[in-house]
């Protein structure tokens, strides 16, 4: 399966990057298993924003294909090929 | 008098020149807390709310709360309060800066004023010196250029200035009052009342000292809050780091992200005009901070050009970005540049900008009429920028503009096109997208706004819990408590963005602190459901009908047509029910008299 994650925000201007592909073996993973393969990829400075004590952190926004993972499966929520996953870390304004 | 209060009032009428201090009664600021509450209570009492809200007749307040010029985290709001013309309601607009903390240490808590000069003036108040003086060479210039002038000739180069620019003079219903240059009371046109008294400006020095009634209790309370900012995520790095622009991208992933005059709700060149770009291509230099502030959101920037100012926020880079399709970020914060300087709200601006630009699109708006004017099509920068300027000096189309997208709109025989509640244009949520801001829109006491119940923070950003945008159960009860809860922060003289970090129970801390007025947590927030119903009295007898609690056609009617909430509509005819009914009114929206008792007010 291929997915394509999207980092926003903080998470954009501290990684350098806007878009990753990840390319994997199985037909689905989920959300928790894809932070640990992005830390694995590009280290803990990407997770520790997003994750803690193996929840979402408040505040922090994952969508797949735009929807909220917290009103799917939280952190379980199923990514299955081809979706397209967009991260921001806690953000607000007005 | 109570703590941090002043407990005075300058009343200075500018038809007879007479300038008076009065005494505000204790029992008027522990039900009313100050700032926004206090100052509706005084516009209540002593205007007729069907007053022409330009004439002589009706009067405009400057208003600080208990925590203004105090240490506590963002105590540096004021507000102006008075009947706005652009919407015909109550209308009050806030700004941070530094100003209000001078006002409170110059002894006041409030201005009231009245009457209309026959000539320019501007007001200096140097702690109990005040005095109205002559501002014909003042006219007609700038808010940068009348603040350096005023700084330069009062002779006190550390004073405050609040002044209008050219719009509020040429009575564009969308003029704001500037202060510390940069800085707005920008919505519902309170910069044309000002303009309508003749007042250029209020130029402040004070020196007094704010003693809290338990300064000590004070002291620890304040370092407690700013330590919960410092720690939340919101407060202490997103805000910081990227400021208000850190939502452009969020918005936008969340399909929500009003685009062409609300037709769609993604913008597909958000990565051009949002908060990274704006890291990114340099434009930002740095951060900037209002009175006791621990956030600092405000952002220093600089073009390409050499200009340099201050913005753009979330709101004004949508109203000029996506908004009217345009994707250059240079011409967007050219356009909020010009907005400061001029005196203009930069929502409406930008917003009636995009529905002039739909109506001329669709063939509404005859070539003919543009004058020498760029063609107003979606994604132009030079629009944006040229009818800015033209909107505020009321030249060619401009004037026509300078009415607000609702009057112009309906003088080109399609009101639907203009996206506004009770004649004020929207803010950068498509409500489609979230139910309870959508209701939060229909029900606002100052027209369309999302900062009079900020129903993104849980809808969207998940703060303090996460709500499901779709769903309509609990929303009426959310949108209540998120409303009466900013009455509470406007009124003590905070900033709403410590609400990301702070709940109800800290602002009752510290304004118990400040004031010794032994209020509960229930307590505060009565006293914010008694403003809110103040407001809607005010509204109701100013001729608002409940009616007038909805919104544009486009949002009920026409589908979300792409996006993460493709097919979404606003359910406001099952929302709006419920709402009346947890505010405790009659089913067509009057405040029942069981309430208006409950609140004591009447």
């Amino acid at each position: 399966m291929k997915i394509k994650v999207k980092f926003f925000t903080l998470l954009k201007l501290y990684l350098g990057i806007e878009e990753y592909e990840v390319e994997l073996d199985n037909n689905s993973i989920t959300v928790n298993q894809l932070l640990d393969i992005l830390e694995e990829k590009i280290g803990k400075k990407f997770t520790f924003k997003l994750r803690e004590g193996g929840k979402l952190k408040k505040g922090v926004i994952i969508l797949v294909n735009g929807k909220n993972v917290f009103h799917i499966n939280g952190i379980n929520t199923i990514i299955k090929d081809g979706d397209v996953i967009s991260m921001f870390p806690p953000g607000g304004g007005g | 008098m109570p703590g941090t209060y002043a407990g005075k009032l300058l009343r200075i009428n500018l038809s007879t020149g007479k300038i008076k201090k009065e005494d505000i009664p204790e029992n008027l600021l522990k039900k009313f807390i100050g700032g926004r509450g206090l100052a509706s209570k005084y516009l209540y009492d002593e205007i007729d709310p069907t007053v022409d809200p330009l004439s002589p007749d009706n009067k405009l307040i400057f208003t600080t709360g208990p925590l203004t010029g105090t240490p506590a985290p963002t105590g540096g709001r004021y507000m102006v309060v008075t009947k706005g013309p652009l919407t015909g309601t109550i209308a009050s607009s806030n700004s941070g800066g530094f100003w209000g903390a001078e006002l409170k240490r110059a002894g006041y808590d409030m201005i009231i004023i009245e009457g209309r000069s026959e000539k320019p003036v501007y007001i200096l108040i140097k702690d109990d010196e005040v005095a109205i003086k002559d501002a014909s060479h003042l006219w007609g210039l700038n808010t940068h250029e009348t603040t350096d002038k005023l700084l330069e000739e009062s002779g006190e180069h550390t004073a405050k200035v609040a002044c209008i620019g050219p719009a509020g003079e040429k009575l564009v219903k969308f003029a704001c009052v500037i202060n510390d240059k940069h800085r707005a009371a920008g919505r519902t046109g309170v910069g044309a009342v000002m303009g309508s008294k003749m007042l250029k400006a209020i130029v402040v020095k004070g020196t007094k000292k704010i003693v809290a009634f338990d300064e000590e209790k004070f002291r620890q309370v304040i370092k407690e809050k700013i330590d919960t900012m410092r720690k939340n995520p919101i407060t202490g790095e997103g805000l910081p780091k990227l400021g208000t622009k850190v939502l452009d991208n969020i918005i936008n992933e969340n399909g929500l992200y009003p685009t062409r005059n609300f037709q769609t709700g993604v913008f597909e060149f958000t990565y051009e005009v949002s908060g990274e770009a704006l890291v990114e291509k340099g434009y930002l230099i740095k951060n900037k901070a209002c009175y006791a502030c621990p956030i600092g959101c405000g952002r220093i920037t600089k073009l390409p050009s050499g200009r340099e100012g201050e913005g753009p926020e979330y709101e004004t880079g949508w109203a000029f970005g996506a908004a009217c399709g345009v994707k250059d970020l240079i011409a967007i914060t050219e356009a909020n540049f010009l907005c400061n300087e001029l005196g203009l709200d930069t929502i409406s601006t930008g917003v009636t900008i995009a529905c002039a630009m739909e109506l001329f699109e669709r063939g509404f708006i005859p070539k003919e009429d543009l004058s020498k004017g760029p063609e107003l099509r979606f994604g132009s920068s030079e629009a944006i920028v040229y009818y800015t300027k033209a909107i505020a000096y009321r030249e060619g189309l401009g004037d026509k503009l300078a009415e607000g997208s609702y009057r112009l709109a309906e003088a080109y025989g399609h009101p639907e096109y203009s996206m506004s509640v009770k004649r004020q244009e929207l803010p950068a949520y498509d409500p489609r997208g979230a139910q309870g801001h959508a209701l939060e829109y229909a029900t606002s006491n100052r027209g369309g706004c999302h900062v009079r119940g900020y129903m993104i923070s849980p809808e969207i950003l998940g703060v303090p819990e996460k709500l499901e945008t779709q769903k309509l159960e609990g929303k009426a009860q959310w949108v209540k408590i998120f409303q009466d809860l900013t009455a509470v922060i406007d009124s003590a003289g905070l900033c709403l963005f410590s609400s990301f970090a702070l709940n109800a129970d800290d602002y009752k801390d510290m304004i118990v602190a400040a004031t010794g007025f032994d209020y509960s947590t229930d307590d505060v927030m009565k006293c914010g459901d008694r403003i809110w119903n103040l407001e809607r009295l005010f509204n109701l007898k100013a001729g608002i009908k409940p009616e007038e609690d909805t919104l544009p056609k486009r949002f009920l009617e026409e589908p979300l047509p792409e996006g993460p909430q493709k097919g979404a509509v606003v359910k406001l005819r099952e929302l709006l029910p419920e709402y009346y009914k947890v505010r405790g009114w009659s089913e067509k929206g009057i405040p029942t008299e069981e309430k208006l008792k409950e609140l004591e007010l009447e």
